[in-house]
């Protein structure tokens, strides 16, 4: 679904390389998280994806179109893009045309429009705000408008950049259940975000960027075991592994606090303790 | 934008002179290409501030906005041609449009006026902390600190919005909007999804700035300033060049 094969990417010529030989491959139906620190290119290969950005050596191809011969706007039928700041893509004056905005772009049919944003809206439980003004309304809901308007478009394949910032904690898990829901259904998700425990609870693999380098990429759990990986990168795994690998061995599988009541029930059990 | 404006780091002689005297030989240059129509005089205040250029080091930047006026120069000059049909005519371009030797005069006249006047100015920019710019204009020059204070970061903000207008414009074209059409009424069209956000995020930059300067004191009592400003002999040497040029700008016409 998306080959990326030896990218290098450079903002100008005398630039220092951001993305320096990148290749991942990216089946349908994964759920992929980008993790690193400020600078790490992070957003720079999130933007090689819907051809935002060209690459300087190397190539990525999306379903089969390669994003160096394809303008962004072909592209966004097919793969959908949230950017870190709403504020850079609201305009209208209503939250349900911002919405439409994307579906009319992309030519989809007028009687199944109305049918999508009220879908999507109530998803993300904008149904209440779909005639106010997107400026008028807090950060988060702004988010989740934005959001919104990427999820209308119904792309196979979504890029999130940070989409749980300035959401609170019940917003946030809120956003992730929409969003693992959307992967169950089938849809690739790629995410970049700063929040190692919403990569633990969600993402399936992970994949670590340092330098413009692709540093480690695996499962979440095995990445989020490697210490000194994860440290290099300026990372911290969340506290219920490093709880685990603190336990030693026996707790290798353990990846959120579920897994650790099981862990313990389980070695309790063995140990002939009666639960 | 940004290439043209920002400041370029640098200790050469005219980096050293006093802001003053650079921002007295930027609006006098200016002054005086408006006062002469003289081709040759304005080429000189051309060749000057290329020559400046030279010497203080930024003569790379500097092309970049010496292309760029010459570019719009050309356009104008185009123009201005197109539309004099005095004088005598050498050629006609189109079928009832010649080309005369008073709109070539006319013409490049205009061209050289607006290169050899705006360049001093975006000289100066480059050659000037705007931080040292401030001081000069509020502790020499007695401007109102507010005002040299909105005027100074107007200037700083240019290419924090050109980068944030590039942002909208990729965030626009993710959500399959085409921002590279030729047709000038959809171009209008095209405009509009980009516009918007760019001003609603800038009045809320400003207001958030507002807030914070604010919260740290802004003009509530005497300022002090890091750099004494003084100067020097090159400072007195400039200045006399400044009023030559100006000087011969009223003598030659």
């Amino acid at each position: 679904m998306i080959s990326i094969r030896n990218l290098s990417y450079r903002y100008n010529k005398k630039a220092p390389l951001v993305l320096d030989d990148i290749s991942l491959e990216i089946g349908q139906g994964e759920f992929v998280a980008l993790i690193g620190q400020n600078g790490a290119g992070k957003t720079t290969l999130l933007k090689q994806l819907n051809g935002l950005l060209k690459p300087s050596s190397g190539s990525v191809i999306i379903k089969g179109l390669d994003t160096a011969a394809t303008k962004t706007s072909r592209l966004a039928p097919h793969i959908g893009f949230l950017f870190q700041n709403p504020d850079h893509q609201i305009f209208c004056g209503t939250v349900y045309d911002e919405i439409r905005f994307g579906l009319v772009n992309t030519g989809c049919q007028q009687e199944l429009i109305d049918g999508r944003i009220r879908r999507i809206s109530g998803l993300l439980g904008l149904n209440s705000i779909l005639d106010q003004n997107p400026f008028a309304l807090s950060k988060g809901e702004r988010q989740r408008v934005a959001l919104a308007s990427v999820l209308a478009l119904e792309t196979d394949i979504l890029v999130l950049d940070e989409p749980t910032t300035g959401q609170d904690y019940k917003e946030c898990v809120e956003i992730m259940e929409i969003v693992k829901d959307l992967n169950q259904r089938g849809k690739t998700i790629i995410m970049v975000s700063h929040d190692m425990e919403v990569v633990a609870d969600y993402c399936k693999r992970a994949v670590v960027l340092h330098n413009g380098r692709v540093l480690e990429d695996d499962d979440t759990g095995v990445v989020l075991r490697k210490s000194d990986s994860l440290r290099m990168a300026g990372l911290e795994p969340p506290q219920i592994i490093q709880l685990a690998l603190r336990f030693g061995p026996i707790f290798k599988n353990v990846i959120s606090p579920e897994d650790m009541a099981h862990a313990i029930v389980s070695r309790a059990v063995t140990g002939g303790m009666r639960v | 934008m940004k290439q043209m404006l920002g400041y370029v780091h640098g200790n050469s002689v005219i980096h050293r002179l006093n802001p003053l005297t650079k921002l007295l030989w930027a609006v006098a240059a200016c002054v005086a290409c408006f006062v002469s129509s003289n081709h040759l005089f304005l080429l000189g205040v051309l060749v000057l501030t290329v020559v400046i250029a030279g010497v203080s080091g930024v003569l790379g930047r500097a092309a970049g906005v010496y292309k760029a006026l010459f570019i719009l120069g050309l356009f104008l000059m185009l123009f201005q041609l197109l539309f004099t049909p005095h004088g005598r005519v050498y050629f006609y371009i189109l079928p009832g449009v010649p080309v005369t030797d008073m709109g070539l005069g006319f013409s490049s006249l205009l061209m050289l006026r607006m290169m050899a006047a705006l360049s001093p100015l975006s000289l100066m920019l480059m050659l000037t902390p705007m931080n040292e710019l401030l001081t000069a204009m509020t502790h020499s020059l007695k401007v109102p600190y507010r005002y040299a204070f909105a005027v100074v970061t107007a200037l700083r903000f240019i290419p924090a919005f050109s980068q944030e207008m590039d942002q909208i414009m990729q965030a626009q074209r993710s959500r399959g909007h085409e921002t590279d059409t030729r047709n000038p009424i959809k171009k209008i069209r095209v405009i509009i999804p980009m516009c918007v956000p760019l001003l609603i995020s800038s009045v809320r930059k400003v207001e958030t700035m507002a807030i914070s300067l604010e919260t740290r004191g802004f003009c509530t009592g005497p300022r002090s300033c890091r750099k004494k400003l003084g100067f020097t002999l090159f400072d007195l040497l400039a200045i006399i060049l400044v009023m030559a040029v100006l000087s011969l700008s009223v003598i030659i016409g």
